[in-house]
């Protein structure tokens, strides 16, 4: 139907004067762009009902009410294609006409806007949360009374005759030097079915938007903004997966400790564990919230590697000195002996080295992560978790497969409006969402929790 | 779910959807198909904060009705058609193998 402007017509009634409105209410549905006449009821100049705020929901002046099927094609669609295509495809499925047509704007425009909504909500639902069980909107714990029902500080860890047994196996045909001692390690290794969670925090970024395009004659920009978001992986005991992505850590810190306590996961006996990639401001975030209860972070071995190669590279003069001596690091440091690996870069000759710049930040790197370090080997033998992957692969589908190619830039709302769609999706939300406005902030059931 | 609510209660209401497939001269070519499927009767709509819920409900029911009835027409359109010889009405002979 098409946009006919009509002329106001008048009728008395008994409760008042029936105006038939001017413009037509519309609607974008699955089954089409409707168009339906809307009525006002006036007593004087007292507006007592009007069809487009009694019986439908306002919209702005040339807005459509989007109803839950069309909301779910044109919001769902863009996190698997650019805008362009999914309109294109919107437009295909639901056969919409020339004049009528979803614009790659509108959607992109829709995406946005309930991307901020989801945020928002997740944001105030997260404060709700905290305030229930005796925190403050910023995660301080002010009410150690109501706290104490909802949080379990004791840890679960295995049994020392298992990893004695272990430690036994590992040391066999070892090195005395090499060999692992039970009374060395500072670390506890925890009972994996006993763990309140396993969280795997990470940022991942794309690039920025330019706000206007590059002046003729003006020099480029030296380095590229970028946009970032964070992400969570949480996991439970029972292997259940949540994601959470907001645009900075200190958010996400908030929304993981309301998730952890809306989920019961903290009143819980059993270790609280982190894995990160070792970036500081991820590590202090996490000191300033936690720091209630004891918990552990664990050191992604990938990128601690990662870390040692790159700086290694920048240290050592020659390729095969570089190797021998990366080789030697990383064994001591695969058996947590993060002392022993520094006294082999401490030890190194002069003539060796390239730049003590470089290695003196290996140094210090190591020093500052040492409480991070544990000892690898063991935790692998144990068949606990040495690496933060969950997170990477999260990353990956819900901002990099996306938002991560050759020309595309992002506006730092833009881009985590649609990795919060995504990731609500991923946990199943997304049709309690529609239908709702609301998110229940629980791991889905295992049948609809694709594989992570 | 909004619809078990609804059925067999005074709140509902029924959508009929009837397809037929005809010549020229109105001689049916298939016999009628009718779908008829509970949605939800105007009583429902109570204000404009239930008005997406119960629209959904109506939506679900009518898109899914809309796409049996199509179906069904459809495999009796080609049910017929299939049973049409339409190589040797048009004066063609069948190559014999």
């Amino acid at each position: 139907m098409s946009w006919q402007k009509k002329t106001q017509s008048e009728t008395e009634v008994q409760a008042g004067k029936v105006i038939e409105k001017p413009n037509d209410y519309g609607i974008d549905a699955e089954i089409g762009r409707l168009a339906v006449p809307t009525f006002e009821i006036k007593r004087g100049s007292q507006k007592v009902f009007s069809t487009g705020r009694d019986v439908f929901p306002e919209t702005g002046s040339r807005e459509h009410y989007k109803t839950v099927r069309f909301r779910e094609l044109a919001l769902f669609f863009p996190c698997d294609e650019p805008f362009r295509k999914s309109a294109q495809k919107l437009n295909r499925v639901l056969r919409r006409k020339e004049g009528q047509q979803v614009r790659a704007r509108t959607m992109a425009n829709l995406v946005e806007r309930e991307g901020e909504q989801i945020q928002a909500y997740v944001g105030k639902k997260a404060e709700r949360i905290l305030e229930d069980h005796g925190f403050t909107a910023d995660g301080s714990l002010t009410d150690q009374e109501k706290a104490r029902s909802s949080i379990e500080g004791s840890d679960v860890t295995l049994d020392h005759k298992v990893l004695s047994h272990m430690i036994e196996e590992l040391n066999r045909g070892q090195e005395k030097e090499k060999q692992i001692e039970l009374s060395e390690l500072n670390e506890t290794f925890e009972d994996p079915n006993a763990v309140k969670a396993n969280i795997s925090l990470d940022d991942v970024c794309c690039k920025k938007q330019k706000v206007s395009g590059r002046k003729k004659g003006s020099l480029p920009k030296e380095k590229r903004e970028m946009v970032y978001n964070t992400v969570a992986h949480i996991q439970n005991k029972e292997s259940k997966t949540y994601t959470l992505n907001t645009s900075t850590i200190s958010q996400m810190m908030i929304v993981v400790l309301a998730f952890l306590l809306s989920n019961g996961l903290m009143s819980t006996p059993g270790s609280l564990v982190f894995f990160t990639d070792g970036a500081r401001d991820i590590r202090s975030a996490i000191q300033d919230i936690f720091r209630f209860l004891p918990f552990k972070i664990i050191l992604d071995w990938f990128h601690l590697e990662k870390k040692c190669k790159d700086l290694l590279s920048m240290a050592i003069k020659g390729k095969q000195i570089k190797n021998q001596i990366l080789t030697e690091v990383l064994a001591w440091l695969w058996l947590g002996k993060v002392e022993r690996a520094i006294n082999v870069l401490s030890d190194l000759k002069e003539d060796t080295i390239k730049s003590t710049t470089e290695r003196d930040n290996l140094i210090k790197y190591l020093h500052r992560n040492q409480a991070c370090i544990p000892c690898y080997a063991l935790r692998k033998k144990l068949g606990l978790r040495i690496s933060s992957n969950p997170v990477e692969k999260a990353n990956d589908l819900l901002v990099s497969t996306r938002q991560k190619h050759n020309g595309m830039s992002w506006s730092a709302d833009g881009s985590t409006s649609l990795a919060t769609l995504t990731s609500v999706r991923r946990n199943d939300e997304h049709i309690y969402w529609l239908h709702h406005h609301d998110i229940r902030f629980s791991f889905p059931q295992p049948a609809a929790n694709p594989a992570a | 779910m909004l619809l078990e609510k609804w059925k067999g209660t005074d709140e509902s209401m029924k959508m009929r959807l009837r397809g037929t497939l005809h010549n020229e001269d109105e001689s049916e070519v298939t016999e009628v198909t009718t779908v008829e499927v509970e949605v939800p009767d105007f009583e429902a709509f109570t204000g404009s904060d239930t008005f997406g819920e119960v629209f959904d409900q109506y939506e679900q029911t009518a898109l899914e009705a809309r796409n049996g009835v199509m179906k069904a027409v459809t495999e009796k359109y080609l049910n017929e058609l299939a049973k049409k010889n339409t190589v040797r009405d048009r004066g063609t002979s069948r190559e014999s193998h």
